[in-house]
């Protein structure tokens, strides 16, 4: 007999299925659920859902057997996305295509021995149609969540290669605001100096459209910029790739001390050979000649020979003291003394010297100062600045001075060594108490020396508790500044 | 002439016979079974025939052969038989009228034409009630018929004025101050007791933009869009030759863009192939 439904039934029927499709979240237990109320409403043999390739996907019972001339007719319906029911021996099959949108997702097949009416016929269509749109949303849904799944694992995958490299990668938007960044830029991103630099950089990308290069010196690194522009989601971006170049800088440093010291090496030989090469000529001609060299001539001689011999001890001297400084072997003597004397005592013995240049030796001093120092080792200091101050003295100059002052400073003194010579061009004037350093080309035949002279000067002053500076100007002259703690 | 009067005279025009009635009316009863249905066309095995040659015709492509009515109705459902029978009822009234000098075979080839796109475009845009919209296109100028048994005087000048002028039967039915046709069909469906959405699908196929507020835009617009579609394939002839217009809101209402029409175009002239079945319903059934 037929089955029939009341219209109160009916919709109690749609209700219970749309409440319960809204709350399904794959496509599994919507099909389960539509299987529950197609039960409710027809006594069913069996109920099963197909995928559009007609096989299995869900069912009340196990093992369904379809009969292959009803796989035909099913393969019809789903075809022309019409319902149909097929009558075989004493049962029916209802064929319910899940369809939407000229797609079909599948097949509801139910298999009953009642005979259906008319309206159960179109309340299942309704419902099989409603599960397809709703089937269709949690395929999508479940797509998306996956292709969301394999950004996230893409994006992951990218930031752990972003994470390996040891550059720093940062990207800023038009407001300079880092929106991408790796591990590296995250540990500095509290550097001041390095952010500075990379806005500064990053701004000029902005503004010129250009790729930029920039180097920057953060805490103790230095670091090599590279900045160029990138479009993302129509917004241009800057992206930076930043560099530690600290060690890179440190090898052209050290490339730079070899250089130095292999000119220091020449230099050195050059100035040791000049006084040698004086003392073998004298002695040799006095050799050959010695009886007919009167007593004047010989006198006159030797005076050479023993001055050149003094100036190659004292180049010696030097290069020993230096070899100190470098083993950090130097060690202090210090006595109390009076400075003031000291000066007085090496401005007498440089006399002979600054006459031969053609330079006045002033003191400007005011009673004895004593002093808790090396004796000899300020004396050195003297001396070396007072022999710079006269060999550095402008060639044709009328009036040329050196001038040597003191002024008692509380706990401390300050010796001041000024001239008027050719003065040390300012980008030189830290440079010139580095190692080998001279104004100039690192031979200059003109001046003599090791080069090492004030750098021996600084190491001796500091060794003191003290400090050297200098102000000068070119063509004007410079001052040496001293500060020496009086000591006990 | 006035409306009232056609609406009189629409009385007078035959009406599907009982059989065709009875069928109608047990194809909306909820509670009819398919044996139910079967019952009512076999009193007629005229019918019975030409339904089972329709239902194993190209148009329905079924795998095998359906020799049983029962069968057929539990196949293809209540409500295709249901069309079948109404085709071939709509075909005799449209064949049938001798007084008239229309050619009957062009226009009832148009209104399979449209009942073919009807349930071909619905399907498409994934309206699950694809086969009433099937009667909606086959009824949709039933008023044109109507309008032909009333007065073919007036049938014929209508016919004459828009070869003559390429305009569109409804505005040669405006200059001659005739009721438009679409309203007469509504009222024909009605009459039949047909279900409200052909009624209004079928009434509102020249102004979609009238239905915006209402529960039937949709199948409105799809009636509206096959409708042109059909005239604009030259498919039959529904004496309308020109001034036509297609409604840019049927398209929104169904959300389908003007590229989509190539494409229902081409599937359509495919469907109307396998349509040809119907364009002969005359034929003896063997």
């Amino acid at each position: 007999m037929a089955l029939q439904m009341s219209s109160n039934r009916i919709h109690m029927f749609i209700s219970s299925f749309i409440r319960e499709s809204s709350n399904v979240k794959d496509p599994d237990s919507l099909l389960l659920s539509l299987i529950k109320i197609v039960q409710k409403f027809i006594n069913c043999e069996w109920i099963a859902i197909l995928d559009k390739d007609l096989n299995v996907r869900k069912s009340d019972l196990n093992d369904i057997k379809i009969e292959q001339d009803l796989l035909e007719m099913i393969k019809w319906s789903m075809e022309k996305m019409s319902p149909t029911s097929l009558v075989k021996d004493q049962s029916t099959t209802l064929v319910f295509p899940l369809m939407k949108t000229n797609k079909v997702l599948g097949v509801l097949l139910a298999k009953t021995e009642e005979e259906p009416v008319f309206e159960v016929f179109e309340l299942i269509s309704t419902l099989a149609f409603l599960s397809a749109v709703v089937l269709e949303n949690l395929d999508l849904y479940r797509s998306l969540e996956k292709q969301h799944a394999i950004v996230e694992e893409t994006m992951n995958y990218m930031r752990q290669i972003f994470n390996s490299f040891p550059q720093i990668v940062v990207v800023l938007n038009s407001q300079l605001n880092p929106v991408f960044s790796n591990l590296q830029y995250l540990e500095r991103e509290k550097e001041p100096k390095l952010v500075e630099a990379i806005e500064k950089v990053a701004r000029n990308v902005l503004t010129t459209g250009s790729r930029q290069v920039k180097e920057v010196e953060s805490e103790g690194t230095f670091y090599s910029l590279i900045a160029e522009k990138i479009e993302y989601e129509g917004e241009t971006q800057v992206l930076l790739s930043i560099t530690d170049v600290t060690n890179t800088k440190e090898l052209e440093r050290l490339k730079e001390i070899d250089k130095l010291k292999t000119d220091f090496v020449a230099s050195i030989s050059h100035e040791l050979r000049t006084p040698l090469a004086a003392i073998k000529a004298y002695s040799e001609t006095m050799l050959s000649s010695l009886n007919d060299l009167d007593k004047d001539t010989l006198s006159d001689f030797l005076q050479t020979v023993y001055k050149e011999s003094l100036h190659l001890e004292s180049l010696l001297d030097e290069l020993l003291d230096f070899a100190k400084i470098e083993q950090k072997a130097m060690v202090l003597d210090k006595v109390r003394f009076d400075l003031t004397e000291l000066i007085k005592e090496v401005t007498q013995s440089m006399s002979e010297l600054a006459k031969s240049k053609n330079v006045r030796l002033e003191q400007d001093t005011n009673g004895p100062i004593f002093i808790f120092a090396d004796k000899k080792r300020i004396r050195q200091v003297l001396i070396n600045l007072i022999s710079n101050g006269v060999k550095y003295s402008k060639e044709n100059h009328e009036d040329k001075f050196v001038k040597v002052s003191t002024k008692l400073n509380g706990t401390s003194v300050v010796v001041s060594v000024s001239d008027n010579g050719i003065g040390i061009p300012q980008e030189y004037q830290q440079k010139v108490f580095e190692k080998f350093f001279r104004v100039g080309s690192a031979l200059d035949y003109r001046t003599e020396g090791a080069g090492i002279g004030l750098t021996i000067t600084k190491e001796i002053i500091e060794l003191h508790g003290g400090k050297i500076w200098l102000e000068s100007r070119v063509d004007e002259g410079s001052v040496f500044y001293v500060q020496l703690p009086l000591g006990e | 002439m006035e409306l009232q009067e056609i609406l009189l005279k629409i009385d007078e025009l035959p009406t599907p016979d009982p059989i065709v009635q009875r069928i109608v009316s047990v194809a909306s009863d909820p509670n009819a079974s398919a044996k139910d249905l079967a019952q009512v066309i076999k009193l007629d095995a005229s019918l019975t025939a030409r339904i089972l040659r329709l239902v194993n015709s190209a148009y329905y492509g079924l795998p095998r052969k359906i020799v049983a009515l029962n069968e057929a109705i539990m196949i293809l459902g209540f409500k295709t038989v249901r069309n079948i029978a109404l085709s071939i009822f709509t075909y005799s009234s449209v064949v049938k009228n001798k007084k008239s000098t229309v050619d009957h075979y062009q226009l009832w080839k148009h209104f399979i034409g449209t009942a073919v796109g009807c349930e071909l475009l619905a399907q498409m845009v994934g309206y699950p009630n694809k086969e009433e919209l099937f009667i909606s296109g086959l009824l949709h100028d039933i008023g044109k018929v109507a309008l032909d048994y009333i007065f073919p005087e007036a049938f014929a000048a209508v016919t004459k004025l828009t070869k003559n002028l390429q305009i569109s039967f409804m505005q040669a039915e405006e200059k001659l101050n005739l009721p438009n046709h679409p309203i007469i069909s509504g009222k024909m469906i009605e009459k039949w007791n047909l279900p409200e959405i052909v009624v209004y699908s079928a009434s509102g196929h020249h102004a979609p933009n009238n239905f915006s507020e209402s529960v039937y835009s949709d199948v409105v617009a799809i009636v509206h869009i096959v409708d042109f579609l059909i005239n604009l394939m030259r498919y039959g002839d529904s004496y309308t030759y020109g001034g036509l217009t297609l409604s840019s809101f049927a398209l929104n209402v169904l959300g389908i863009k003007p590229s989509f029409l190539t494409n229902l175009t081409e599937k359509l002239r495919l469907r109307l192939i396998e349509a040809e079945d119907f364009l002969k319903i005359e034929q003896e059934v063997s």
